[in-house]
């Protein structure tokens, strides 16, 4: 019965959907909305070896940036298990879900054995209890901050063992980081927005990643003028309407795609009297990758500056 | 109030009325009761004789486990509640006390039967509330809320509601019990002008034996869910009748200027 | 109001203490002008002040092109008319159900017809569904009847159980609510939370207000004839019945109407709390306990009171707060300040 009206009401949504897209809200969007979440990661050369001692052999991570950040040091084979929104490289999808912010299941962690845990500054609990219940190594690096991403990084390179190799890859970012910004210094920059989550309008302050992806990509944050140091601050639509936004990026296309395309054309629809909305250039994205500080960053950057003014054009 | 004398009869037949609680003790068992139209008559009983639920299935508001009624021409436990409501009046023993209503809203209230789809109150609404009024000697009360009352005005207040409701039975039950001396005689005073004057019939259950004496015409004994003896006053309300059923002496006083003995339990 | 007619020899007393005579239909005129303008007063705020500052000469230009033109009229009006429904709907909701539990602290919320709705909506964000208002109006009423079933004893739904099955029911879902949530990625858990808090969205369209509108209209309506048998319900079950009710059937249809008005307002907008319990006491504080005025009351405040308080939680802060939080802050304290009240007027008549 229950699977009877949810069917009902999926019907109902995709007789909703085909009309809404008629309308061409969605007609900018000739990138998947993949196109983010699959950019490669980054090969270095390294001039160093991976020492036989004092490295960690069995790493368990529950930061995705830093799984990623693993990989490009070349120890992406002693990871032995992932956080449940770790899914980048490919290959790490095969290792052991040991669950999220919220439901990580400190079982299967320790089960695991590792010599190395890395958390979330946040996951005050779990880190105590690893340490001091387990004994175990934990690690809470800098890197989800974005003012100290480079900190983090090096943090990580001491506790792994190879901290010239991670000195390479900050140079790496900071060289790349410093192209592509150079790429459209010079150009006037698109007004964004950025949205998180429709349903509370979450767009990225000052001192959120994404402020630092959009300068670099030569954007304007729309929403850097707003008077708050939270990453996310949600605000109400007449401040999107004061705003004008030349660009919109919608990140909240999740698991559900096909549903929630057509939810985010609906809400965009309805917003006709936006210009970006008006001239069709609503884009939707997978956000994984867009509010991950990692090693992509740079590429993401350059991407996301691309389309940016290619659109614009 | 004088224009009811419509042709509803107001008899009442009750036969052979059963009622069981859900445990399976009966409370009535077989109760005949035959009260003609524009007559007056009193239930006693000792404690859990049943009155007061003989009363209520008179009323139409506790279904009966078995036997025929008859009420005004209905039977109440299957009439609609807004028809009955227009032929039978039942006032329990108690309300609640925290109404914040003034008297005048609360026998308005006592019109819903008559009332339309409309939810105002019309000018003869008025005219019947305020006149019910006047009958219990509360015409002063009309603005008072009822919870700054006396016991005594609240239940006039309540008995004026019945009244409003113009019905051509009147079922009481314990209508004097809060009521000084003056209001009781009043009371029943009103209430068999009601039987002489628009043939009403009134049905009032009660633990005094001699106030409902002096204005009944028949008196129902009722104990342990069965009639032990039905009559006229004169040959009911006796010792010999009584004592039985009450399980105590009875003494019977013969008081001048009294139509029957005063009874009194034996200290 | 009507005088009594020369043929009655009896005349209204004068009496030392002022008292209220009959409802009658200029009565009723009178409250719905006062409240209406209220009503109108509080949408005029709420129109003009918000989460923005709007350039009111520019705005009396009604030019479509303009950022204060669409501010006000393609967001904070239908955002305003949302409130007027919502706000009504649960005002009218905890008016019938107070009544009908004869407890002053029953509210739409407390027979778990919110905690359906919010099941159903928070199903319909775990897994992805677009259309969280009908689901939530759904969950709603597979809360009603389950509430309804439970509670029904030989064809009526008394006050006491009626309440234990609401309580009892709520308790499922609201548990039911946790396990969704805790099973939900992070992104959903954020919408669910959100929904959760209840409030009022910017982006309402006509195909969602006009019917939610009528049924709320349809509702007072409804309610407005039925006011007389509230006034006797609230004596008890046994006086609505001798004075010619039909209690049964009566509670019956008052529940589910009182419910369906609960389950298109949480639909709307969420479980907004605090309007359904607060309002309905403080009318009665004002008017008395005739619902005949009460009823056209309660839908004119519940709707003014959301519709101002939405407007604050928007403008107050920095950052756009929902309705649901302001007045989970405002009510606690309101309501605090009637109990103190309603125990002095009763203490003071004890003595």
């Amino acid at each position: 019965m229950v699977r009877f009206i949810l069917l009902l009401l999926l019907v109902a949504q995709g007789c909703d959907r085909s009309s809404v897209e008629r309308q061409g809200i969605l007609a900018a969007q000739r990138w998947d909305s993949k196109l983010f979440a699959e950019l490669p990661l980054p090969e270095l050369e390294f001039t160093t070896e991976i020492p036989g001692t004092g490295v960690p052999h069995r790493i368990v991570s529950f930061i995705p940036s830093v799984t990623e950040i693993i990989f490009v040091l070349g120890l992406g084979d002693r990871l032995v298990g992932r956080c449940h929104w770790c899914d980048w490289p490919r290959e790490v999808l095969a290792l052991p879900d040991v669950g999220g912010l919220q439901n990580a299941s400190q079982e299967v962690i320790v089960d695991l054995r590792p010599d190395l845990v890395v958390l979330f500054r946040d996951q005050v609990e779990l880190a105590g209890s690893l340490r001091d219940g387990f004994g175990l190594r934990v690690l809470t690096p800098a890197t989800e901050e974005t003012d100290r991403i480079d900190e983090g990084i090096r943090e990580l390179g001491v506790a792994l063992g190879v901290p010239e190799r991670a000195e390479v890859l900050v140079d790496y970012l900071a060289r790349e980081m410093e192209r592509v910004a150079a790429r459209w210094r010079d150009v006037p920059g698109p007004r964004t927005l950025v949205v998180l989550d429709r349903s509370s309008l979450w767009v990225p302050g000052r001192t959120s990643f994404l402020e630092v992806l959009l300068e670099t990509a030569g954007a304007v944050n729309v929403a850097a003028s707003l008077d708050t140091d939270r990453p996310w601050p949600s605000v109400s639509l007449e401040k999107v309407l004061e705003w004008r936004p030349e660009v919109i990026l919608d990140l909240g296309i999740g698991k559900a795609e096909d549903l929630a395309r057509g939810e985010a054309a609906r809400f965009w629809s309805g917003l006709s009297h936006l210009d970006a909305v008006r001239n069709g250039r609503v884009l939707l994205f997978q956000s994984g990758v867009l509010v991950r500080p990692g090693p992509r960053m740079a590429a993401v950057a350059e991407k996301l500056g691309e389309i940016l003014h290619e659109l614009r054009s | 109030m004088n224009e009811t004398a419509t042709a509803i009869d107001g008899a009442i037949t009750a036969r052979g009325i059963r009622y069981s609680y859900r445990g399976g003790r009966e409370a009535l068992r077989g109760v005949d009761a035959s009260l003609s139209s524009g007559s007056f008559a009193a239930i006693i009983g000792p404690n859990g004789s049943g009155k007061s639920t003989l009363l209520r299935i008179l009323a139409g508001l506790l279904p009966r486990s078995g036997g025929s009624l008859e009420v005004a021409g209905i039977d109440p436990g299957t009439m609609k509640s807004r028809h009955r409501a227009r032929r039978i009046a039942y006032l329990p023993q108690d309300e609640p006390e925290e109404l914040p209503f003034t008297a005048l809203e609360l026998v308005l209230m006592g019109r819903f039967a008559y009332q339309g789809l409309l939810p105002f109150d019309r000018d003869e609404d008025l005219t019947v509330a305020r006149e019910c009024l006047a009958l219990v000697e509360a015409q002063e009360l009309e603005d008072r809320l009822l919870v700054e009352m006396s016991g005594g005005e609240r239940q006039r207040i309540h008995l004026a509601r019945a009244l409003a409701q113009m019905p051509r039975v009147l079922l009481l039950d314990e209508p004097s019990s809060s009521l000084d001396l003056h209001h009781q005689i009043e009371a029943y005073r009103l209430l068999r002008r009601l039987v002489d004057e628009e043939r009403r019939t009134v049905v009032v259950v009660s633990h005094d034996l001699n106030l409902p004496a002096a204005f009944a015409e028949q008196v129902i004994v009722l104990s342990q869910g069965e009639v032990h003896a039905a009559g006229p006053p004169l040959e009911i309300l006796r010792a010999s009748v009584l004592e039985p059923v009450y399980r105590t002496r009875i003494l019977e006083a013969r008081v001048e200027g009294h139509p029957f003995p005063v009874l009194l339990p034996a200290p | 109001m009507s005088s009594a007619p020369e043929a009655s020899a009896v005349e209204p007393p004068s009496t030392g203490r002022r008292g209220r005579g009959a409802t009658g239909a200029r009565r009723v005129l009178v409250v719905l002008l006062v409240f209406g303008a209220l009503a109108a007063g509080c949408v005029l705020f709420s129109l003009l002040v918000g989460a923005t500052r709007i350039d009111l000469e520019a705005l009396l230009r009604f030019d479509p092109e303009t950022l204060d033109y669409q501010k006000v009229f393609r967001h904070r009006l239908p955002r305003s008319m949302a409130a007027l429904i919502v706000g009504g709907a649960l005002a009218l909701a905890g008016l019938v159900f107070q009544a009908l539990i004869r407890n002053p602290l029953a509210s739409p919320y407390i027979l778990g017809v919110s905690a359906g709705g919010s099941l159903g909506a928070v199903l319909a964000l775990a897994l992805g569904v677009t259309f969280v208002s009908p689901a939530a109006f759904l969950g709603a009423c597979v809360a009603i009847l389950l509430v309804y079933g439970v509670a029904r004893t030989g064809g009526r739904v008394p006050a006491g159980t009626l309440l234990l099955a609401g309580v009892v029911v709520n308790a499922f879902f609201s548990a039911s609510i946790m396990l969704v949530n805790l099973l939900s990625a992070r992104d959903d858990q954020a919408r669910i939370l959100r929904w959760l808090v209840g409030g009022l969205r910017e982006d309402y369209d006509a195909g969602l207000l006009l019917p939610s509108a009528g049924a709320t209209l349809l509702l007072l309506v409804l309610l407005f004839f039925l006011s007389r048998q509230l006034n006797l319900l609230s004596l008890g079950d046994l006086a609505a019945e001798r004075a010619g009710v039909s209690v049964a059937r009566t509670r019956t249809v008052l529940y589910l109407l009182a419910s369906l008005g609960t389950a298109a307002a949480v639909s709307i907008s969420g479980p907004i709390g605090f309007v359904g319990l607060i309002v309905p006491h403080f009318l009665r504080l004002i008017l008395g306990p005739d619902h005949r005025l009460l009823v056209p009351a309660a839908v004119l405040a519940g709707g003014g009171f959301l519709s101002v308080v939405d407007t604050l939680a928007q403008s107050i802060f920095v950052l756009p707060l929902p309705a649901g939080v302001v007045t989970a802050f405002l009510g606690g304290p309101l309501f605090l300040i009637l109990l103190k009240r309603r125990d002095r007027r009763r203490a003071g008549l004890d003595e």
